[in-house]
């Protein structure tokens, strides 16, 4: 029997993967079956996931895409023999439920921020990164609309965007280039050393407003929900929080902040990181077919394009309505070309058979010289003898008329 | 305090501040505003029954101004339901976003009646008004909404289960065209109007549901997928309340208890068909949580 | 060939006029020979009232250059001028009022250049009889028209009231060759922050006289004074129509608008904040103009008269808001001596709530649609509506108002009245109020209530303010500076609901004052 292939994004900042969500899928395949049995595959081919997106595993023909998915259908498979949640109480599971619901929406922001719209770490950093794995033309288009996704998750937080863009396009102070954190003392007499505290300070509930549910639930504790093995929760947490302090980064202010702030959650992290994001995870080369080309890129483009721009702008209640949607599109769009060709080739058949184009020639050159004649009688020629202004004061005629 | 030469180079010379100061010559007495439509119902039907005059109202969707007739908007119902619970007394009035200064409803506005200025609190900062008023019940609802519990557990109300109620309310075609239109615009009717709103609200949803739901992924989710999370959370919210009157084992309702109500309440009240009525539908999934429900009738019968 | 006898018209006019061709006598004209041809017009011009009374008929006129014109529009333009002659007794000097009546209307589309020269000829194989005189001769009309070219993109800026705006416009001329326009246009401005229009205009059986015009537009308005921004979209449709022998125009108008009260202030007013939102308006507007003043801008003589009715959401019409508005307005301005002007106008209106279609009771007027006066241009000496029923900052507008101004336009010192510029000094008031209940009444209906306001409004004093200034009288638009007091206004400043008056310099342009 050939492996278990999990497909994610490819690594990077030192860990198996650039996306959470694959950080932690990987970290729960580590934590909950052998590894002899799974292979990691740095595919970076969504369309092999029948939801769009990376992680997705493949097992045998069988394909699962995104994490929740990928649990449900390992823990169904082994009949529960890989379920690390299992020995949670009912409560702990519902907790489970919503705390993940709470990460992803609390930290993806953060993680998006970090990694890709503060500018100075995006250009540096996290851009040239794809340009390693991926081939020529796609390796512009994917990380554009990564970068177009962060930054519509981080829409709300625009103007602390702008304080960091205003904090790093400033020369470096020679004293303290690094964050010393909220407590120093500073000369309150530099504007610019104050704002940079504001806007750390910012920084910092931004990521208090995260960190301190999750530094209170911790609370010293080994895992997430205690115990003496990873949960769910667990794996998804470190798939966030390695992202936020591993990475190598110019501007380096969500690994200073966790560090200064957070140590409980940074030897949470490490501690989780390295058990289960370390470097002994087998690696595979994906199948001809689930590799990321260029046309298999444009093939999937193509599919996803009338969404994508918007033309057929629906959610459709299950996949098969995008298939359709899709379909529909295409034939929408041969239907308009095979109109304006019907169209195109009767205009052109018609003009070609009643010559109406040499017509309105004729029409507009006679229209040149006269156009309009009321004759009476044998009309004559025009004999410019008289030449009449119509300026005769005695005949104007304007105040009768006129609007 | 001095002030500088400066300033004083910049006020008016004696002589016209003292010719101003006479101006305007004779002061009239003020002129009444216009009617109101309560006014004019009394001025025009003479009935003068208007049930509630209260000082405060609060700006919602809705169909009345009784406060006990909730409303259709689950943000709105919310804070209806909590201002309830709180005890405040109050009238509703129907209205949109358009006219709240935040952009969204609903927004609470104080008139007292010697005074024809009005103050206007949005939703954003009612918690902590309502926590000022000392008219508010004994028993309060004492769960400490910064813990990483109460959090976890809103992020659901606001995540899964907001995002199911838009897809059944806005994206589902039989619902919009059932439901959401027809209460949403019943102020203007007209055509065409219902219909570029309504398409303009379902754009708005989709806007929506993208934004909650992006992690890595371009696709958006599927209705089914949507509906299954939802019924996930109300699984989850079904064990965090147990067996107990109200969530966090408190002993009065809270802020949580309205946010569940919200969606609760219009998902079993509202007769939503469509995508989301029916088996394995959005309601008959949570039907399945008697306690949920059960919560929605303690919630309902006390206060509407 | 005209051939001629010593008494006759076309020999003389053939002497006196250039002997070049068309071609070349318009060249000429371009080039040097002004003199001459003033001598020549001035001649042709004495030789014709000497013959005005030659009998004579239209043989053909011709119109020469109009190559997208269609031929039934300018048929039908030139066709009272054959009728005419066709009708016997028709001299010389009718057959030049007619053709001139003729150009006329054709300069009055804009669609041909204003300069359009005519020519008179009898036909070729015409031979004059000297022994009958009083035949009526023949006439050969040659109009030389050059049409306009038919896009045109402009951009500027325009002067509106109490407002500036810059624009884009693109518009093409004599779409189906009958003189329709079709015009698009962009602008941005300090009050209408944003419009996109679309207008088309046609003229009616090809009368200079009266005219369709279809609109379709979509504006954003900026109306601080009340706290919010209206937004409009929708079609007003337009017929309107001249009757010159009664200096009168007027037009019947359909609009259907769908308008948004949106983006509030934070400190909007709970009246603003109730009628925030959107609503419809359906109606029809009957608008009838007299005016006979000699420069709407700086008039000096003449009066106006302006009655609008508009009937809103009642029966088939729908909508949201359902009401009759009518408005007349009456302005007159009088030389008194050395240049000193006299002018006065007044105003008034009523917003008359009615049931809409469906409705047993009528709804209150919102805030989009009651009157809102007082302003630079408006009533001097108080905000833009600064008037009426306010509510903090808000101006809250009323459903019946008067306002009225005198004042006395003077000659600039030592500039003379040809300047646009005047000193002017005025007393200008109003009052606008809400409906309200008659005090002693409980139960009443909306016609006791408005009889009610209507007579509070004539009884009681206006609210007043006086002022001098300079005035500057622009073809574009009218600029006033004006010191302005406030003699009596309702309320003091600060208090709730109170006027707001200004009090100091004003600024004021615009296209109507009053």
């Amino acid at each position: 029997m050939s492996p278990i292939e999990l497909h994610v994004w490819n690594r990077a900042f030192g860990l198996p993967s650039l996306d959470p969500e694959c950080l932690a899928a990987i970290a729960f395949l580590s934590s909950s079956i052998p590894q002899e049995l799974w292979v990691l595959v740095e595919s970076n081919n969504v369309s092999v996931s029948p939801n769009g997106s990376l992680p997705a595993l493949k097992d045998g023909s069988h394909w699962v895409g995104g994490l929740d998915a990928i649990v449900s259908y390992l823990n169904s498979k082994s009949s529960g023999g890989s379920d690390i949640d299992r020995d949670l109480t009912v409560l702990q599971k519902a907790q489970s439920i919503a705390y993940r619901s709470f990460i992803r929406k609390t930290c993806l922001p953060i993680v998006s921020l970090s990694l890709y719209v503060t500018s100075k770490n995006w250009i540096n950093v996290t851009r040239p990164l794809y340009s390693n794995f991926l081939p020529f033309p796609i390796q512009y288009e994917i990380p554009h609309t990564h970068h177009a996704q962060a930054v519509s998750l981080t829409a709300h937080l625009t103007s602390l965007i702008r304080d960091i863009a205003a904090e790093e396009s400033r020369p470096l102070q020679p004293v303290s280039t690094s964050f010393a954190g909220i407590t120093t003392t500073t000369d309150k007499s530099n504007p610019q050393e104050k704002e940079k505290i504001t806007t750390r300070v910012r920084l910092r509930n931004l990521l208090a407003d995260f960190l301190d549910p999750i530094e209170e639930k911790l609370s010293g504790q080994n895992y997430f929900f205690g115990g003496t093995s990873p949960t769910t929760i667990d794996c998804l947490l470190v798939g966030y929080l390695s992202l936020l302090l591993y990475p190598d980064l110019p501007s380096a202010w969500a690994k200073e902040i966790l560090q200064q702030e957070f140590p409980g959650v940074v030897a949470y992290t490490n501690r989780l990181m390295s058990s289960y994001l370390s470097d002994n995870i087998a690696y595979g080369a994906p199948d001809e077919t689930d590799k990321l080309t260029f046309i298999s890129w444009t093939k999937r483009t193509l599919e996803s394009s009338p969404q994508s721009f918007g033309l057929t702008d629906n959610i459709p209640l299950n996949q098969e309505g995008y298939k359709t949607q899709s379909t529909a599109f295409w034939v929408a769009v041969q239907g308009v070309i095979g109109l304006a060709a019907t169209i195109g080739t009767v205009l052109a058949y018609k003009a070609s058979t009643t010559g109406g184009g040499v017509d309105v020639g004729l029409k507009e050159e006679a229209a040149g010289k006269e156009v309009y004649s009321a004759s009476r009688g044998s009309g004559g020629d025009v004999e410019n003898t008289g030449a009449e202004k119509e300026r005769l004061p005695v005949f104007r005629a304007e105040d009768m008329l006129g609007l | 305090m001095t002030a500088s030469p400066f300033q004083d180079a910049l006020r008016a010379p004696t002589f016209i501040r003292h010719l101003f100061s006479r101006f305007p010559l004779i002061a009239y007495p003020v002129d009444p505003p216009p009617m109101s439509v309560e006014d004019f119902q009394r001025f025009t039907t003479k009935t003068a029954a208007v049930a509630e005059d209260s000082i405060y109202t609060l700006y919602s969707f809705t169909e009345s101004t009784d406060s006990s007739i909730a409303s259709f908007n689950p943000a709105c119902l919310k804070w209806q339901t909590y201002l309830k619970i709180r005890n405040i007394s109050f009238k509703t009035h129907p209205s949109n976003n358009h006219a709240s200064p935040s952009g969204s409803l609903p927004f609470l506005t104080i008139s007292p009646p010697s005074d024809r200025i009005s103050q206007t609190i949005p939703s954003t900062k009612l918690a902590r008004w309502i926590e000022e008023q000392d008219k508010a019940v004994a028993a309060v609802n004492t769960v400490d909404t910064d813990g990483g519990d109460y959090r976890a557990f809103l992020s659901l109300v606001e995540g899964a289960i907001r995002d199911a109620w838009l897809y059944a309310l806005y994206i589902d075609p039989s619902n919009l065209s059932t439901i959401t239109i027809p209460k949403y615009t019943a102020h203007t009717p007209t055509w065409p109007i219902p219909h570029i709103l309504g398409s303009q609200m379902r754009q708005a949803a989709i806007d929506a549901i993208r934004k909650s739901t992006s992690s890595s992924t371009t696709t958006l989710p599927t209705g089914t997928e949507l509906y299954a999370k939802a019924i996930e959370a109300f699984a989850a919210l079904s064990t965090l309340l147990g067996d107990d009157r109200w969530f966090f084992g408190a002993n009065e309702a809270g802020l949580f208890d309205a946010e569940v109500f919200a969606y609760t309440h219009l998902l079993l009240r509202l007769e939503v068909g469509g995508s989301a009525g029916g088996d394995g539908g959005l309601v008959e999934g949570l039907k399945e949580f008697g306690n949920l429900v059960g919560h929605e009738e303690r919630i309902r019968r006390r206060w509407f | 060939m005209a051939a001629g006898g010593s008494g006759d018209v076309f020999d003389i006019l053939k002497d006196a006029s250039s002997p070049d061709t068309i071609a070349a006598q318009r060249a000429a004209q371009k080039a040097h020979d002004e003199e001459i041809s003033i001598k020549a017009q001035r001649r042709a011009a004495e030789t014709i009232q000497g013959h005005s009374s030659q009998p004579v008929y239209f043989d053909s006129i011709t119109i020469l250059g109009a190559p997208n014109t269609r031929r039934s529009f300018l048929e039908r333009l030139v066709k009272p001028a054959l009728d005419r002659s066709d009708q016997g007794d028709f001299t010389l000097k009718d057959a030049l009022r007619e053709l001139s009546k003729a150009i006329n209307g054709l300069q009055h589309f804009e669609i041909f250049n204003p300069n359009i020269p005519f020519y008179l000829d009898t036909p070729s194989d015409y031979n004059y009889d000297p022994r009958s005189p009083n035949n009526p001769i023949p006439l050969s009309a040659v109009i030389n028209v050059k049409e306009r070219s038919r896009v045109l993109l402009k951009s500027g800026t325009d002067l509106g009231n109490t407002e500036g705006s810059a624009y884009i416009q693109g518009s093409l001329r004599n779409v189906f060759g009958g003189a329709e326009f079709l015009h698009l246009s962009f602008s941005k401005g300090t009050r209408t922050r944003s419009a996109y229009d679309a207008t088309f205009t046609t003229p009616i059986n090809s009368s200079p006289l009266a005219a369709i015009e279809l609109k379709g537009l979509s504006t954003a308005r900026d109306n601080s004074h009340s706290s919010h921004t209206e937004l409009s979209r929708g079609f007003i449709g337009t017929v309107r129509w001249a009757t010159p022998a009664y200096k009168l125009k007027q037009s019947i108008s359909y609009e259907g608008l769908w308008r948004t009260l949106t983006e509030l202030h934070d400190d909007a007013s709970n009246s603003v904040q109730r009628d925030a939102g959107d609503s419809m308006k359906s109606a029809f507007t009957h608008l009838l103009t007299r005016d006979t003043r000699d420069n709407p801008i700086l008039p000096s003589s003449g009066a106006l008269l302006r009655l609008r009715n508009s009937i809103a959401g009642i029966g088939p019409l729908k909508g949201t808001v359902a009401h009759w508005k009518s408005e007349a307005e009456t302005a007159l301005a009088y030389p008194l001596f050395k240049g000193i002007t006299l002018s006065s106008s007044v105003r008034g209106g009523i917003l008359y709530p009615l049931a809409l279609s469906g409705d047993a009771a009528p709804k209150p007027s919102t805030i989009a649609d009651r009157f809102h006066i007082g302003g630079a241009n408006d009533v001097r000496g108080f905000q833009t509506g600064g008037l009426g029923p306010h509510s903090g900052k808000d101006s809250l507008g009323g459903d019946a108002y008067v306002a009225g101004s005198l004042g006395l336009l003077f000659p600039f010192p030592r500039v003379g009245t040809d300047s646009g510029l005047r000193l002017q000094a005025f007393i200008n008031g109003g009052r606008l109020l809400a409906l309200e209940r008659p005090p002693e009444v409980q139960d009443m209906n909306i016609a006791q209530g408005m009889k009610y306001t209507v007579s509070r409004l004539l009884t009681e004093a206006p609210s007043l303010a006086a002022g001098v200034g300079i005035v500057y009288g622009h073809p574009v638009a009218r600029f006033e500076m004006n010191f302005c007091l406030p003699i009596g206004v309702r309320g003091t400043y600060g208090e709730e609901g109170a006027e707001r008056a200004r009090k100091g310099l004003q600024f004021g342009v615009g296209v109507e004052f009053s």
